[in-house]
């Protein structure tokens, strides 16, 4: 992971507060469903999403088990608009996830291959917490460790392999960002 | 004061005791220690309770002696002395929080030891204090060399995951 720096004065003390209040969207329940997405694999569409997921599913995880929260404009009361590194040029679109992991939720490995239709994609993965022991992300085979709450990283590979999960006893919430080119042949 | 890789035992590691920890009942814990062995709560089980933890949950699998048909006294590569040991496994999706070893590291002179029985797989998390292992063969013997330090883990992959522990008190 690539640290870019350090924008902690992005954050607002009250975003933080609002999610460690309030639990955001249920998944990966929410987007199964949302997305038809078992039936489209059944029915043979979506082969980005078949290679993990029928691993997933001989590996015994349940799509419809709760892992981790995540946060849409409908589910926040305010709009963080871009951060500061984000730096959008013309003919580039961009996207925001954030996630909530309670003591205990996990995300098992994957690669985000189902959007390598993002051409020129940059991804950058900023925690709005300080790191404690327990707070998992590895990318590759790195773990995070010793960062500070709005340090900015940029993956490497926007579709490198990666996985997360809290193991401390504290929550975790992480912001990532990515920028992709909407223009391309 | 971290992990340091000791050697390697896997010419010492039977395929059939890995094989029988993989298809061992053992113990849900922590639900099972709690519930049905009537476990004394350490402080880092109320810890844990506090966070949203729960105890009545099956976060990972417990295989000791008495799940076994067989028993390990004798380790090479670890010092001589009491043996406490036990095999915890995890199937994709379990995990166990950090947390200190006060069931043995109040013991006195004790060496507490961590060998993986699985070969490492992306997703197989080993935190010691701020470090994660990778990379790691079955058979590989590592020293805690701080006993008492934090650590947890989790198989966030998609292949069970089974570990060795080990105190070994100087008598």
């Amino acid at each position: 992971m690539i640290f870019i720096g350090n924008h902690e004065d992005w954050i607002k003390p009250e975003w933080i507060e609002y999610v460690l209040s309030n639990d955001g969207k249920e998944m990966p329940r929410w987007e199964f469903e949302k997305n038809g997405i078992l039936e489209a694999v059944a029915r043979g569409e979506r082969a980005e999403f078949c290679e993990y997921q029928k691993q997933y599913e001989k590996a015994g995880y349940k799509y419809d088990s709760l892992l981790y929260y995540i946060y849409e404009n409908d589910d926040l009361p305010f709009d963080m608009g871009l951060p500061p590194f984000a730096n959008l040029q013309e003919g580039q679109g961009y996207y925001y996830n954030l996630f909530k992991y309670n003591p205990g939720q996990v995300l098992p490995i994957h690669s985000d291959n189902n959007t390598s239709w993002e051409k020129n994609c940059r991804r950058y993965w900023m925690p709005w917490l300080d790191y404690t022991e327990g707070h998992v992300f590895i990318y590759e085979s790195q773990l995070m460790t010793g960062y500070k709450a709005g340090d900015v990283f940029q993956f490497p590979n926007a579709f490198g392999v990666h996985s997360a999960c809290n193991l401390s006893m504290s929550p975790r919430i992480l912001y990532q960002l990515t920028i992709f080119d909407i223009k391309h042949d | 004061m971290g992990l340091k890789l000791i050697c390697n035992v896997e010419d010492w590691l039977k395929q059939s005791w890995i094989d029988e920890a993989l298809a061992a009942t053992g113990s849900r814990a922590p639900m099972d220690l709690f519930q049905k062995e009537k476990q004394e709560l350490h402080e880092e089980d109320i810890k844990a309770k506090n966070s949203g933890y729960l105890l009545d949950a099956f976060y990972y699998t417990l295989i000791e002696k008495q799940h076994l048909s067989f028993d390990l006294s004798e380790i090479p590569g670890m010092c001589e002395g009491k043996v406490h040991w036990w095999i915890t496994r995890m199937v994709p999706g379990q995990f166990m929080p950090v947390h200190r070893d006060p069931r043995i590291t109040t013991k006195k002179n004790i060496k507490r030891y961590w060998m993986p029985w699985t070969d490492w797989e992306c997703g197989h998390i080993f935190c010691y204090e701020d470090t994660v292992v990778s990379g790691y063969r079955k058979g590989d013997l590592f020293l805690m060399e701080n006993p008492d330090a934090l650590h947890g883990a989790a198989n966030i992959g998609l292949t069970p995951r089974i570990t060795f522990n080990c105190g070994v008190e100087k008598i």
